[in-house]
């Protein structure tokens, strides 16, 4: 009965017969899929039902679907724009995918019910009654074609199976796509590209007893998948390096990421081989890394995967990549239900799936160990992060410790370049990762060497852990969980190229071809003011009410030591983690209700912090003419647009929500400014 | 301006000051509400004991250890009053455990180890509490030292057991307002236009004779005599008729509430009963029809007509539709919470901690009361028929489903006062059995009787709030606040049965009301992002977009419904959240008030200034029942 009345808000077009069903040649076949500069269209089904989520057999729309060398394109037959969920994209409307974002293709017989997996590569069905896509991002696309044309189904299956799976790196649509490009990045931003880049991030750590390194850019390079710049502890020769790099999985030796300026520093290395003398180029180097702290502290290992040699590590351990993928695998099974009886099914026993998934646990895990690191760091140690190749968990605790001890990071700027550092430049395998085929290699060749060519969602797994870090500092971080989201969404589009790379020599390699880079983090590319608007944090800024803080517990704890960092102490048990809802479930429309989640707060947030910049605006001016502000301003507090729990996403209830940016009139707030008016308030009357 | 505008210039001057000098208190919201005198805001030596109004030290105990389960364990003394467990550790730097605890929360109380127990800390006393923790003491091992302060707390932690009063009795701060005021059963009745042509005041049971477990006040179908009440009454459990809980202010359909109807295995029927079903029914033009919500399982429903209690049959009932809502008695629910509670307390195992939610089924339940009370509002609300809402006796899932329904469709119910008015109304008035539910005073800790119904139904407005962040004008502290004085027997608001027996035990003239203490300090309470109704008044009309939502629709999935770790893991210093989200919003809304005021200020505009002032509502009725 609940149930029921949930989805008594779509309306239902199916059952109408479809507009001029009879001419199908003629005037359906006039819609068109808005095409970039550099796209053409490989395969087009007209009368396609797009089945509205979570729906029984029979709610949709119609439309014509087209499959391009950039996306797939559902264009529904009536044009409205009531239907566009709000944050609104520049590249892709609300019913496209970018191929790369594809996850899975099923087979199915025109309802929501799944057939039969299509693979890549595999062999073509003969009929195709319908299809079901499951996006990346854990949006699920239902087609029906009992009404197209006889073989308009098939047609698609092939060309979205074709295009979705290239088999070769340059056929993805960012080697095709004409646009010229004209970057405007935010000039705050370090994109780790240069050695110059490296350079300005040691010194702003205030490092100085380690030096930068070219070698990695020379012929006697031992770390193939990281950039040209290295830096190591300053007594360290660069012979010493290549020596011992033979004994570390990848040539990854300990490697700077972070510092600061009382000594301890943060380093991320590979596995040590097995080889003989494997254990003594350890210490030999660990010694070196000794020596570059002013105290001589010896560094804290820690062993994200377990120690190999010991076998320590326990139970805590972060998961080989391919168990990983099953998690995740199991996430998206509990996120993506295609009926609704699915949907309530999975509902009455919720946990034991999300248990079952472990996905969470890895959440924790990843924090507890960042917690870890933090902790020594704050305690001035050095801490050194090794694990397998030293790409993967790596990256993703290294940034998350530098999350928890440098609040430069927590920033937008800051954030996108500790990607930059830790994700592009040391050389994240996006391509293995994310199932793309390699530059240079034709998918079928690597396909066999899967230990190395694992996919895994190591950079969710970071949003996710970023997110609960959001969860527990609501204030501490310049950027939003809407921000995280779109991120997640933008990793899947392959117009960029800041995720479509193993590492930054196969990029180099393609730029020396013409290839252009356009970096997401151009967000103007996609995304109007307003929608960027979004992505910042009101709350951002807003300092503690210093004058009233005399909280009970803490006027007792003995003052912290000087050299002790100011960091963020998350909770780290899983009992404190919360699955990330925007991202994985706000497709699941019955969850969607306006004037409810999280949201709110911030909607709410970004109205007072708008007031205060009119206010203060005003102010001034107020003072001198006093006489003549008779005018009061009609921006009633209570006006707000009831927006829904997953707005900016969300879908189905437009009516309400249509235009809602813009009487909201979020603006660009820079939140600091408060700490002025906080200054004029405590100004004498 | 009218007369009383100047006094509501003066409130709201009064709460903006108030609002930004109580932000920190904030921050320590977790048990902070305990034992804090208001009115004295001045801080007080950490450790020290506070006593309250009325309080004395009745014992002592000297180099006692409380082992904590997450600092470890530290010395100190431990002190008992006739209110309050209180220990001070001696080594200052371990002031953080320093603990004060309500002996009302105090479950049972047990000897641990003999005199020849081996081991550190092995001999002692443990304390199972109300509120989802233990406390373990560890006492010398020589002279009996835990002797007395063992029997002076089984007697001061269980005075009924002991022929003692509460220490509500005993506890005599003065607040600036009187709680007891804030509900009067006639008021409200009028707030939602009764008398009205189809219902009317019944002032049958001023004695309490037809029903003991009712209110003296009752609104019945105006068509309904005096005998037909009586009648009725013979043939509901305990006399609990069906009555009216909540109207529609614009389609007149109605919440109505009773007991089980006395069935029995031979299917009695009662013309009178289903007289006045009729009339409840015809007092609601706009349907032909009666939705009848049995709480219970179907099987429950069926096996309580071997009791002699049943549920109406449809063959007898015509025109009525019953439907039952699946929700589980007080015995499971008490179930449920225990292992919660194991999941908690003291340590979190992470490995089992999903399976450990999903194994309690705490959340299922929430889900379902949250499902029924859904229910109800959709037939309410969207099909304008009127809903009657029975479990066995009408006293547990019949309260959390009426009380429930009636916050999601009244806005009114949302504010601070309206929360209040709502459980002296619902739960209160209506009898709920909180001495037997709760065992204050009681040394029985296992008694069949005792469940955890009104924190479960705490449970759901949370999660409503949760939902719904702006549609509340108060936050979890209250929440919280009020789970905390449920137990602590410090106010006379939650003790006894029924209105009867306060009545005749004078709980209002003896006792002090939870709701003076927390009106007296409504700004600790307040939700910054509350959107509430423009104005309370109808001078303004509402344009489109400052239409707060009248009624709330909760998703009753557990993707939704989350536990409630404020409450349940409040007492593990890991689980704490570090930074309530509100608090930093309140400090935002304060900018901004504080910039409003000075913006005013400079432009000299009296007009302007109030435009701003009279943006806090007087909170006296509905919008939509004036």
């Amino acid at each position: 009965m609940n149930e029921k009345k949930l989805v008594q808000n779509f309306r239902s077009y199916i059952n109408v017969s479809p507009p001029g069903k009879e001419e199908k040649n003629g005037s359906l076949q006039e819609v068109k899929p808005k095409l970039l500069n550099g796209e053409l269209v490989t395969g087009a089904a007209h009368s396609v039902v797009m089945l509205t989520p979570l729906s029984e057999w029979d709610r949709g729309r119609f439309g014509s679907l087209f499959i391009t060398n950039y996306k797939l394109s559902f264009v529904p037959l009536e044009n409205s724009t009531n239907d566009e969920y709000c944050q609104r994209n520049y590249l892709l409307g609300a019913y496209d995918v970018p191929l790369t974002g594809v996850g899975a293709v099923w087979l199915t017989d025109g309802g929501p019910q799944r057939r039969r997996r299509l693979m890549p590569y595999g062999d073509t069905p003969g009929k195709v009654k319908g299809l079901q896509v499951i996006c990346k991002n854990m949006k699920v696309l239902t087609f029906s074609f009992a009404n197209s044309p006889i073989d308009n189904g098939r047609k698609i299956a092939l060309a979205l199976m074709h295009h979705a799976f290239p088999k070769r790196h340059d056929l993805l649509f960012a080697f095709e796509y004409r646009e010229p490009y004209y970057p405007t990045l935010p000039s705050d931003m370090n994109m780790f590209q240069r050695p110059g880049d490296w350079k300005r991030e040691l010194e702003r750590c205030e490092c100085p007893h380690w030096r930068i390194t070219c070698i990695n850019g020379t012929s006697d390079a031992f770390m193939l998948t990281a950039g040209e710049t290295l830096i190591v502890p300053s007594s360290v020769l660069d012979y010493n390096l290549m020596e011992s790099a033979r004994h570390f999985r990848s040539g990854r030796v300990p490697i700077w990421v972070w510092g600061r300026p009382e000594g301890a520093a943060l380093l991320r290395s590979g596995e040590l081989l097995s080889t003989e003398q494997s254990a003594t180029a350890e210490s030999v180097l660990l010694e070196q890394v000794r020596r570059s702290h002013p105290k001589l502290t010896p560094p804290h290992v820690l062993y994200l995967c377990g120690n190999s040699f010991t076998n320590a590590g326990g139970p805590d351990i972060l998961p080989p990549l391919g168990t990983l993928q099953t998690s995740y695998k199991k996430l998206v099974e509990l996120c993506t239900p295609t009926t609704l009886g699915q949907f309530w099914m999975q509902d009455s026993q919720y946990y034991s799936i999300l248990d079952a998934s472990r996905w969470l646990r890895y959440v924790a895990y990843c924090i507890t160990f960042a917690d870890n690191a933090a902790k020594h760091l704050s305690n001035n140690v050095t801490v050194v992060l090794q694990e397998g190749d030293g790409v993967d968990y790596c990256s993703v605790v290294s940034c998350l410790t530098q999350l928890l001890v440098d609040p430069y990071f927590r920033t937008i700027s800051g954030f996108q370049s500790l990607i930059q550092k830790e994700w592009i430049a040391l050389g994240h395998p996006f391509c293995d990762r994310f199932g793309l085929p390699r530059p240079g290699n034709p998918k079928d060749t690597i396909s066999k060497d899967t230990s190395s060519a694992q996919t895994a969602p190591v950079l969710l797994l970071y949003l996710d852990c970023v997110w609960q870090l959001l969860q527990q500092f609501p204030a501490d971080f310049q950027f939003t969980e809407t921000y995280l989201t779109t991120l997640w969404d933008c990793a899947h589009n392959h117009i960029f190229d800041t995720f479509l790379f193993n590492c930054a020599r196969d990029r180099e390699l393609a730029v020396s071809k013409n290839f252009v880079q356009r970096p997401v983090w151009d967000w103007g590319e996609q995304f109007s003011e307003q929608d960027k608007a979004l992505f910042y944090n009101p709350l951002y800024g807003v300092k503690p009410n210093t004058m009233h803080s005399q909280r009970l517990s803490q006027s007792s704890l003995p003052s912290k030591s000087v050299t002790e960092l100011n960091r963020l102490q998350p909770c780290t048990s899983v009992a404190g983690m919360e699955l990330w809802s925007q991202c994985y479930e706000r497709w699941l429309a019955p969850l969607d209700s306006p004037l409810s989640g999280t949201i709110q707060y911030h909607v709410h947030n970004y109205a007072a912090l708008q007031k205060i910049h009119q206010i203060k605006e005003k102010l001034p001016s107020l003072s001198i003419l006093s006489r003549h502000s008779n005018g009061e301003e009609p921006s009633d507090p209570q006006q707000r647009p009831p927006v829904s729990r997953f707005y900016p996403f969300s879908v189905g209830r437009s009516d309400v929500i249509t235009g809602s940016l813009d009487s909201m009139q979020v603006s660009l707030i820079d939140a600091s400014q408060l700490v002025e008016s906080q200054s004029l308030l405590n100004a004498p009357d | 301006m009218d007369k009383h505008n100047s006094s509501e210039l003066l409130n709201s001057d009064f709460s903006l000051s108030k609002n930004a000098s109580s932000d920190s208190l904030d921050s320590d919201s977790k048990s902070s509400s305990l034992n804090s005198k208001h009115g004295q805001d001045s801080p007080h030596v950490l450790g020290d004991i506070q006593l309250l109004d009325g309080e004395k030290v009745m014992s002592l105990a000297r180099d006692v250890t409380y082992l904590c389960p997450y600092s470890g364990p530290s010395r100190g003394v431990l002190k008992v009053t006739n209110y309050q467990l209180h220990f001070r550790p001696t080594d200052t730097a371990a002031l953080q455990s320093t603990l004060s605890v309500p002996l009302g929360v105090v479950s049972r109380i047990e000897k641990v180890g003999g005199a020849s127990s081996k081991g550190e800390n092995s001999y002692g006393i443990e304390i199972f509490c109300k509120d989802m923790r233990n406390l373990r003491f560890a006492h010398k091992q020589e002279n009996h030292s835990r002797r007395g302060i063992f029997e002076k707390l089984q007697q001061l932690a269980f005075p009924l057991s002991h022929r003692l009063p509460l220490f509500a009795f005993s506890y005599s701060e003065s607040f600036p307002e009187d709680g007891w005021h804030v509900y009067e059963p006639i008021a409200e009745l009028r707030r939602m236009g009764v008398n009205n042509d189809m219902w009317r005041i019944a002032r049958i049971n001023d004695k309490y004779e037809v029903c003991d477990s009712y209110p003296s006040v009752w609104a019945v179908p105006a068509a309904a005599g005096e005998d037909l009440l009586r009648a009725v009454a013979t043939f509901r459990s305990r006399g609990r008729i069906p009555v009216l809980a909540w109207i529609h202010p614009s389609s007149q359909a109605t919440i109505t509430r009773c007991s089980q109807p006395l069935v029995g295995v031979s299917g009695k029927r009662s013309r009178e009963d289903e007289r006045y079903i009729q009339l409840i029914m015809d007092a609601n033009a706009q349907a032909h029809k009666l939705f009848i919500m049995d709480a219970r399982p179907t099987a429950n429903a069926v096996a309580n007509k071997a009791k002699g209690g049943g549920y109406e049959s449809e063959d007898a009932y015509q025109n009525a539709d019953l439907v039952f809502l699946d929700i589980h008695n007080i015995h499971v629910m008490r179930e449920s919470l225990r292992k919660l509670k194991e999941l908690c307390f003291p340590q979190i195992d992470q490995s089992r901690w999903f399976s450990g939610i999903e194994a309690s089924c705490w959340l299922k339940h929430i889900k379902c009361i949250l499902a029924g009370a859904v229910r109800i509002v959709d037939k309410v609300e969207n099909h304008k028929t009127s809903v009657l809402v029975h479990c066995s006796d009408g006293w547990d899932r019949t309260a959390q489903l009426t009380a429930l329904a009636m916050l999601m469709l009244d806005p009114y119910y949302r504010t601070l006062r309206g929360f209040e008015v709502l459980i002296e109304k619902e739960w209160l008035s209506f009898g709920h059995k909180f001495q037997l539910r709760i065992g204050h005073g009681d040394e029985r800790h296992s008694d069949a009787d005792r469940s955890p119904v009104f924190v479960q139904w705490v449970d759901c407005v949370w999660q409503l709030q949760q939902q719904f962040p702006t549609a509340f004008e108060f936050t979890e502290r209250l929440l919280i606040t009020i789970v905390d004085h449920l137990y602590s027997c410090r106010f006379g608001t939650f003790l006894f049965n029924t209105e009867r027996e306060r009545v005749k035990e004078e709980v209002k003239t003896k006792t002090v009301s939870l709701w003076s203490y927390i009106n007296s300090r409504q700004d600790l309470y307040l939700n910054p992002l509350y959107w509430g109704p423009p104005s309370f008044g109808a001078s303004s009309p509402p344009s489109p977009y400052s239409r707060p939502q009248v009624v709330l629709v909760p998703v009753a999935s557990l993707r939704v419904i989350k536990l409630w770790k404020a409450l349940y893991c409040r007492w593990n210093p890991t689980m704490r959240q570090q930074d309530p989200i509100y608090q930093r919003t309140r400090e935002l809304v304060a900018i901004r008030a504080q910039l409003e005021a000075a913006a005013a200020a400079a432009a000299g505009d009296h007009l302007a200034r109030q435009h701003r002032l009279g943006l806090t509502p007087p909170r006296v009725a509905s919008p939509h029942h004036v």
